[in-house]
């Protein structure tokens, strides 16, 4: 679509006088980082790498300078009422329905693990309720029980907890504005619409995308991990196996820690017990957060 | 959990700031604010209320450093732009650096419209605000640039 199709006639006018070519324009400042990125690097919260890229941007970039200094002000970042009435209903509900839940199971148990594990299964199902029932702990660390809650260890909270979380919206994923262009970009295009699918829970829509992203980009960790996850989460869990053993090797070494989290449960859910304990007894040595609960499981 | 809405209403908007300015996306502020509280919620015994908003605004904080760190892929900045942008390129750069009586919100609303090529929707959308306020904004803005006699501005600049 021609970029100046939606202009008003007032706009077109406007620029005409001026000489602007926005084609030009935006060509030239195509490579602009995206506002959020822009924003965040101001908070301290992006990886060293891209905060110095942002901020070399910065140097040469009086557009984005402006932006920044604009977009910071209040009038921008304030919460609306429909916003502050949205996140305290939202926090009142999850809060009490986890108090509820909790209560009602006493947090020993997944019903939905037991269903996949068989009875006699003893020692397996040990190690399945240690490994599902206490929450993950890298999306909902425990406090430890202390008179006061320190806020360098805060407490993150997932209510699904079984699937392993992206923590993002899944159209955050860095990327420069404009059409992906390189293959690590069309990677993480296509990963993205896959991960939105993931994140709304549709599982089968999901591993089917991410089935062609593995295809596509074998060396992709996320691609294997998510689908890796997602087909166990239908109960295909013999397929499971091999993406989550790929994104295992791939690493790095949280993707890795997660892949040997969820493949130690494929293999528990395949009946092989032994698999299982040895993926769990690599956690254990290791110093993930799955450790402690890999070594309560596979002593 | 006496006292939790007092709380709430009290930290809120501090702690929803400090999201957005870290994700730069008013619905992941939005999950992150959610979180933060809700861990309150959930820890509202253990907690010292004297540590707050600060022990709210941490947790944001650290969510917000996970969110990017898990979404960040180095290979997708690893080829910087051949070409680096310098200094405004264009007459239209001028006019929006030099005019004083443009607004935050005017500017913001014409460098997203024109530079980054948004639409009046996708502006709204990231700003916050609704249609008719952007299609207001950029009016009135486009307005201020028409009154603008930019050969003057140049002439004034030297």
């Amino acid at each position: 679509m021609n970029e100046q199709d939606d202009l008003t006639a007032e706009e077109r006018d406007l620029l005409r006088e001026r000489g602007v070519s926005l084609e030009a324009l935006r060509a030239r400042h195509a490579d602009c980082p995206r506002l959020d990125v822009l924003l965040a690097s101001q908070s301290g919260v992006l990886p060293d790498q891209a905060a110095e890229m942002v901020s070399a941007h910065l140097k040469n970039c009086s557009f984005c300078q402006i932006l920044l200094q604009d977009l910071a002000g209040e009038e921008f970042t304030s919460g609306t009422a429909e916003e502050a009435r949205r996140i305290r209903a939202r926090v009142l509900a999850e809060g009490k329905a986890e108090k509820k839940k909790a209560k009602a199971s006493g947090g020993l148990l997944a019903i939905w693990l037991w269903r996949a594990i068989p009875v006699t299964a003893l020692a397996s199902a040990a190690i399945a309720v240690f490994l599902w029932t206490r929450p993950h702990q890298s999306a909902m660390p425990v406090v430890q029980p202390a008179a006061t809650v320190q806020p360098a260890q805060p407490v993150s909270v997932s209510v699904q907890w079984e699937k392993l979380p992206i923590r993002l919206r899944v159209d955050s994923i860095l990327v420069w504005r404009g059409k992906p262009r390189t293959a690590q970009e069309r990677y993480a295009s296509q990963l993205t619409s896959a991960l939105a699918l993931y994140r709304d829970d549709k599982f089968a829509e999901a591993a089917d995308r991410l089935t062609k992203v593995a295809s596509d980009f074998p060396r992709g960790v996320e691609g294997q991990l998510y689908l890796g996850v997602s087909l166990l989460k239908m109960d295909r869990n013999a397929e499971a196996i091999v993406p989550l053993q790929d994104a295992q090797k791939l690493g790095p070494e949280q993707f890795s820690d997660d892949a040997t989290w969820y493949l130690a449960k494929a293999y528990a859910r395949t009946g092989n017990r032994v698999g299982a304990v040895v993926e769990l007894k690599k956690l254990c040595k290791g110093k993930s957060l799955y450790a402690p609960r890999a070594c309560t499981a596979a002593p | 959990m006496d006292g939790f809405e007092d709380i709430y209403r009290q930290h809120f908007g501090a702690v929803f700031r400090f999201a957005l300015r870290c994700v730069g996306k008013r619905e992941l502020a939005e999950d992150l604010t959610s979180e933060a509280f809700l861990a309150l919620y959930q820890n509202w015994d253990k907690i010292d209320r004297g540590q707050l908003p600060g022990w709210l605004i941490t947790v944001v904080k650290n969510r917000a450093v996970d969110h990017w760190r898990r979404s960040f892929r180095e290979e997708l900045y690893a080829d910087p732009p051949a070409e680096a942008v310098t200094e405004f390129d264009s007459q239209f750069g001028s006019l929006l650096l030099n005019n004083r009586a443009l607004k935050p919100t005017h500017r913001v609303c014409l460098i997203l419209r024109y530079v980054h090529g948004m639409s009046r929707e996708e502006i709204a959308r990231k700003l916050g605000m609704t249609d008719n306020q952007v299609k207001g904004a950029l009016q009135y803005a486009l307005e201020l640039l028409r009154q603008t006699d930019f050969r003057a501005t140049e002439k004034d600049k030297r």
